[in-house]
């Protein structure tokens, strides 16, 4: 591999792991709260919708953005409500909005969009430019490698160190984790828990329609029914391979995008290896990191997934 | 007591119906008025993927309005759900079933023999029956002639493919395009990818951009909707493209030379017709490149004004020769080394 190549498939896995970045940093407070949702790949997927419908349709990919935030929050809201609220099991609403999500987007794409292929602009969406760092991404490998991607890239390289700032030096980090580890415990020393659950899982949505959007006007200025493709699950595992940290997720994500991307490059340099193998890559380093964690103590929350009953 | 009355009461209720919906359907009775015709298309992907999916769904939408017969679209993406699909529709006495792929042929050919009222015909597969047909665009036709081209016009010696599945009917048809590219330039290099997932624009982007990063200064993606995901890249970087399934040219108009264009529009209405004429028989329908077939090439006029003459005329030349069998390129039916 010479520099050129190293320097792409660094780049590319910077990209590939930026949505699973933004979803499973998401999750990661939300979890830490002691909510678990798998309703990740659905929200990600209906606000990959929106986003791409308000760029269309607004024509600027802010909009798009927005309007992908605004729904990924109506969304999460069904799921701390009737979470919380009415205590229904996580697992379940979680699974009934993937399903949910996958036939809205789907059938509000097809009632908006259904001459898609006949628009005389085209189907793309406008979506979020590269922004090269001046100077920093003149730099050799690193340069193009951190610093020449769009906002969103950026963005979610910057939530790493807002989130474990936030996580292990404040006292809103506190109260999440309270809230996750030791709910009544919290609760006695004065602390809501129920809104801390509220706001982390609202704050969760946001991230994952943050998420959604990347994946519509970040990357392929195009929206596909289903293209999430599976990589809100991805970040569900992310999250466990980062043993619930906003800097643990980064490297997870960091490497689900480095497998992809390594996949790629040795389906292109035609390595003679079955292209099935070659494709599996991502999915099998993802269970063996994940095996190779969970040997140690994995550190998910006591509380996760318990719904707490304020006495 | 009254529990055990209730469950033998239910337990009736169940058996009555299911000997009530058996042979409810008896299959389809051949009809002559296009009115009382029933056709139906399964679709591997979404109706409005922008790509294979909607041609498809444009075919059967096309042969509703010109029969003004009921037609219906199901979405059946797994074997077992081509296969419960179209017993459904056939139970429901469906004349004519498409599926819209060529993965389609072996769930059919368990059933079609059931349903000798019935056609069944898949776009590619090669199971033929008296009831079953493969249609077979002649898709390696053009797509050597776009290999051609872009071996003529690579300044860099690398061209990109990519294909969203490998089977038969997708890669065969597809490396007609590495075939026409190494008759041309035998020192090309063609960087051939595979998508894991035909809806995923994302991966498609990626594989695009590492083609063009490895030096590809013309890139092909036959990847369904994912498609669209190779033109955002070939968008970001001002490298050259060309499209497939739909005409391609309003996503790039700066950048997609040419689009391999497959309309079933006429297809779906020549079967109607040869059914409702009763000249329908077990074979293989082949369409070849040409307008009125189905099967076009289409220009993107503001590219083509910018290619050498040399380029532009490797249409016509190359067409006629394949046509004719003095260029062998070989179909999804035959051997391929």
């Amino acid at each position: 591999m010479d520099a050129l190549q190293i320097t792409n498939f660094l780049a590319s896995s910077v990209r590939m792991a930026a949505p699973l970045l933004l979803a499973s940093l998401g999750l990661v407070i939300s979890e830490r709260a002691g909510l678990i949702n798998i309703g990740v790949e659905g929200i990600m997927l209906m606000s990959a919708f929106a986003a791409y419908a308000g760029s269309k349709i607004a024509g600027g990919y802010w909009y798009g953005l927005m309007v992908a935030m605004l729904v990924s929050i109506v969304i999460i809201s069904i799921f701390a409500i009737t979470t919380i609220k009415y205590k229904a099991q996580q697992v379940i609403i979680g699974a009934a909005l993937n399903m949910f999500c996958a036939g809205l987007s789907s059938f509000l794409y097809r009632l908006l969009f259904y001459n898609t292929g006949r628009f005389d602009d085209g189907i793309a969406a406008a979506s979020f430019p590269r922004v090269a760092i001046p100077g920093l991404s003149q730099i050799p490998i690193l340069g193009p490698t951190l610093f020449n991607h769009n906002v969103l890239v950026y963005f979610s390289y910057i939530m790493v160190i807002v989130l474990w700032v936030v996580m292990n030096k404040t006292s809103v980090g506190l109260k999440i984790i309270a809230a996750g580890e030791h709910p009544k415990a919290a609760d006695s020393l004065g602390i809501n828990v129920l809104k801390v659950r509220y706001l982390a899982t609202i704050f969760s949505g946001i991230m994952m329609g943050m998420a959604g959007a990347y994946l519509s006007i970040a990357q392929a200025s195009s929206f596909g029914e289903d293209m999430t493709a599976g990589r809100g699950f991805i970040a569900m595992a992310v999250v466990i391979l980062g043993k619930w940290s906003p800097i643990g997720s980064m490297l997870g994500a960091l490497f689900f995008g480095a497998a992809t991307a390594l996949q790629l490059l040795f389906q292109i340099t035609g390595i003679e290896i079955p292209r099935n193998i070659i494709m599996m890559i991502p999915y099998i380093a993802t269970v063996v990191a994940v095996l190779a964690v969970s040997q140690n103590k994995v550190g998910a929350p006591r509380a996760l997934g318990v719904p707490y009953e304020k006495s | 007591m009254k529990k055990k009355m209730l469950a033998i009461l239910l337990v009736a209720m169940m058996l009555a119906t299911v000997v009530g919906c058996a042979g409810a359907d008896e299959g389809a009775q051949t009809v002559t008025e296009p009115e009382d015709l029933k056709m139906a298309t399964l679709l591997p992907s979404s109706p409005t993927d922008g790509g294979w999916g909607q041609t498809g769904a444009n075919a059967i939408n096309t042969a509703k309005e010109y029969f003004n017969c009921e037609a219906v679209i199901v979405e059946a993406g797994t074997a077992d759900l081509m296969k419960t699909e179209a017993t459904a529709l056939a139970e429901e006495g469906f004349h004519i079933i498409i599926g819209h792929g060529g993965q389609y042929a072996a769930p059919f050919a368990e059933i079609s023999g059931d349903y000798p009222n019935t056609y069944f015909f898949t776009a590619g597969g090669d199971i033929v029956t008296e009831n079953q047909m493969p249609v077979e665009f002649m898709v390696e036709e053009l797509t050597y002639i776009m290999g051609a081209m872009a071996a003529h016009l690579s300044e860099t010696g690398v061209v990109g493919l990519t294909v969203g599945g490998e089977y038969p009917s997708y890669t065969k048809t597809s490396r007609g395009f590495e075939l026409g590219a190494k008759a041309t330039d035998p020192d090309i290099e063609v960087l051939f990818a595979v998508t894991q997932d035909a809806s995923d624009m994302n991966e498609a982007y990626e594989i695009a951009m590492a083609q063009i990063d490895a030096g590809a200064d013309i890139i092909w993606t036959n990847a369904n909707q994912s498609s669209l995901g190779s033109i955002q890249a070939a968008k970001e970087r001002g490298v050259k493209i060309f499209g497939m399934v739909q005409d391609q040219k309003a996503e790039a108009p700066d950048l997609v030379i040419a689009s391999v264009v497959q309309d079933f529009n006429n297809f779906a209405i020549a079967i109607g017709e040869r059914y409702l004429a009763g000249s329908l028989s077990g074979e293989t329908i082949k369409i070849r490149a040409g307008e009125d077939q189905g099967l076009y090439w289409a220009w993107n006029d503001s590219v083509k004004d910018t290619l050498p003459a040399d380029v532009v005329a490797l249409y016509d030349e190359l067409l006629p020769k394949i046509q004719s069998g003095e260029i062998y390129v070989p179909s999804e039916t035959e051997g391929w080394n």
